[in-house]
């Protein structure tokens, strides 16, 4: 499995939380269908942030690994996040849906809800203690 | 016999049926034991038997009979047929993987062969000895979340031909194509780029140059669009236009006259967007409206909406416009929850128990929008077919009929009502048959209407054969004039679709 470390873009929300500003989040990012193209992830701490507006705490692009992917977030204020991922399988540059705005690609969030739309901030968010957290995202 | 006299005996008989009185709270496995109880009782449940073999090879079947040297080529016929897996049993009719059958008929004999189209769920779960997706009527513990409709498609329920090739059609997705020679799986057809996955209806009409029309319905996700596919004969995507119609009532399909297409969205409706069994979701809402949609062909944004009594018909038939009257037939019941119940009570190895009776109606809708309606049958039938070269009133409706109470409870009949004088001409199997849905076969050359065969599938399952029959479409009466005999008996498909060589 191919592993990927990133650290919290901003550090204005590590600044928020005066405790255990250490907690690593764990990402096994499973079921990747394709070996072609890029993950694209991002976790967002807000609805914010999972609407489209706020900052992410962490973007970026994975090359796909059928295998599986692991991505760590570290020093993670504890607290709730979302997870989103989404295949770019044809490395395009773009996520690609039907003009019904169903996905052609691979895509999952953290939690796994089995919504047949985009999942709620809600329905994504998992609790990242002080001890950290590792959870299993399945591309869908 | 006429019509009034066949309508009688059949009313004196009653059809009335009970709903099913037990409930269907326990989960795959349950089933698959209920059945497996029920199946030892009762040999009829051979039709709705998961197939033992996902391939079976190309056979050559005896046939009785002369067989017309002008009928040849391939009949096909698609319909849920692997419905267990690992000590599970879907429990509901419409969640089997599909399997393609081809009877080919040439001048060295018939031939039949079948298998399991090989979807993209039909691989996944093969390879992984088990079930993966939850169905449309069954919750699979520890299903896998789909990407998109076609993760899940069985491409089910249909068979179509266009410019030579060959698609299993279900209709949640995309039409699955097929080796028209080795009925491999070609993958699921995208139209054009951004159409990927998009419903795609098991029933399209096709114009008499070819090209074809089709429907498809966002309301399996919550959505109130229907789409409209316009594809040429030569396969080549002309128009797809989302209506936004305001209903999210269910179709599964529609007909047309020479200027309109004309779909019926009955309130059969979607409660939640939550992923998980379609079926638990889908409700009976018989305070909404049937609503019929009337469809400019010169331009499908042009439609006027109204209002049917409430029913809803899965089968629609022949429609024509006459002094500015729209006219339409389908398979009509006056309650939808057959979906709900009498599909699920069959995997149990229960009879398929209609909460009403489906009935021949004809629907006619006046320039007010005022509606009348007549039953032309008084009890159950399905799977209606006519000669598809005529729109003008007059010509048969070839139905499947029960006219008497039989053990399965299943059709065991093929008739025909003449739409003109109301006389109707039958042919009963027999006793210990299932019958398939036939289809009408121009004799080539034959301009007049009617001038054809009717060819279909019924099994014995006492004998444990199935029976390809031809019949003179205007003579069923008088028998097949020619059977061909597998001996081996198959899941009940739904439709089949005749391919002239």
């Amino acid at each position: 499995m191919k592993t990927v470390k990133s650290w919290v873009l901003s550090t204005t929300l590590m600044g928020l939380s005066g405790l255990g500003q250490a907690a690593d989040l764990t990402i096994n990012i499973d079921k990747v269908r394709e070996a072609s193209g890029h993950l694209f992830l991002k976790v967002c701490a807000d609805v914010n942030c999972w609407d489209g507006d706020g900052e992410p705490v962490a973007k970026l692009l994975i090359p796909a690994d059928t295998k599986g992917v692991q991505h760590v977030v570290s020093d993670l204020a504890p607290g709730q996040y979302a997870v989103i991922v989404m295949h770019d399988e044809n490395d395009n540059g773009k996520f690609d849906m039907n003009f019904m705005g169903i996905p052609a690609e691979g895509y999952g969030y953290s939690n796994n809800p089995r919504v047949m739309r985009k999942a709620t901030f809600d329905e994504a968010a998992v609790d990242v203690s002080e001890a950290g957290l590792t959870t299993v995202l399945r591309l869908r | 016999m006429h019509r009034r006299e066949f309508l009688k005996a059949l009313s004196a008989v009653g059809i009335a049926h009970a709903l099913p009185q037990s409930g269907w709270a326990n989960g795959p496995a349950d089933t698959f034991q209920a059945f497996h109880r029920a199946r030892q009782r009762h040999a009829w449940l051979a039709g709705w038997e998961s197939i033992d073999q996902t391939v079976l090879p190309r056979t050559a079947v005896d046939v009785v009979g002369d067989w017309p040297a002008a009928l040849r080529g391939t009949f096909y016929r698609n319909g849920p047929a692997l419905f267990e897996r690992d000590g599970m049993r879907y429990q509901h009719w419409f969640d089997g993987d599909g399997m393609l059958q081809a009877w080919r008929l040439s001048a060295a004999g018939v031939t039949h062969e079948a298998r399991v189209i090989d979807t993209s769920k039909f691989h996944d779960e093969a390879r992984a000895g088990r079930f993966l997706y939850n169905a449309a009527g069954t919750a699979i513990p520890d299903a896998r979340a789909t990407r998109n409709a076609d993760a899940v498609n069985t491409a089910n329920t249909s068979v179509m031909n266009l410019n030579g090739q060959v698609y299993a059609l279900w209709e949640g997705g995309s039409a699955w194509q097929v080796d028209t020679n080795t009925l491999d799986s070609l993958g699921a057809k995208t139209w054009r780029d951004g159409l990927e996955s998009v419903p795609f209806s098991a029933h399209p009409l096709f114009e008499a140059d070819g090209s074809l029309w089709n429907i498809g319905s966002a309301a399996y996700i919550g959505g109130g669009t229907v789409l409209i596919w316009r594809i040429d004969a030569k396969g080549v995507l002309q128009s797809i236009t989302p209506l936004d119609v305001g209903h999210r009532g269910y179709i599964h399909s529609f007909t047309m006259t020479d200027r309109h297409l004309l779909l019926v969205l009955a309130p059969l409706m979607l409660d939640s967007a939550v992923e998980g069994p379609y079926f638990d979701h889908l409700h009976w809402r018989p305070e909404q409206a049937s609503r019929l949609l009337i469809i400019d062909k010169h331009d499908p944004t042009q439609l006027r909406q109204v209002d049917l009594p409430t029913g809803m018909a899965f089968h629609w038939a022949d429609a024509h416009e006459r002094n500015g009257d729209i006219v339409l037939s389908g398979a009509w019941a006056d309650s939808g929850e057959l979906a709900n119940t009498g599909f699920k009570a069959v995997m149990r190895g229960d009879p398929v128990q209609a909460a009403a009776p489906t009935r021949l109606t004809e629907f006619r809708i006046d320039n007010a929008g005022r509606v009348r309606s007549e039953v032309l049958s008084s009890h159950s039938i399905e799977f209606p077919e006519f000669d598809r070269r005529f729109d003008a009133p007059g010509g048969r409706t070839y139905l499947l009929a029960q006219p008497e109470p039989n053990e399965s409870d299943y059709f065991d009949t093929v008739i025909s009502i003449n739409r003109y004088t109301g006389a109707v001409d039958a042919f009963r199997y027999g006793d210990h048959h299932l019958v398939e849905e036939h289809r009408f076969v121009p004799r080539p050359g034959a301009t007049n209407r009617d001038d054809g065969w009717l060819i279909g599938t019924a099994m014995d399952y006492r004998a444990g054969k199935t029976m390809l029959s031809v019949f003179d479409a205007c003579h069923l009466a008088d028998g097949p004039l020619v059977q061909a005999t597998l001996k081996r008996t198959l899941p009940l498909s739904f439709h089949a679709n005749f391919v002239t060589a």
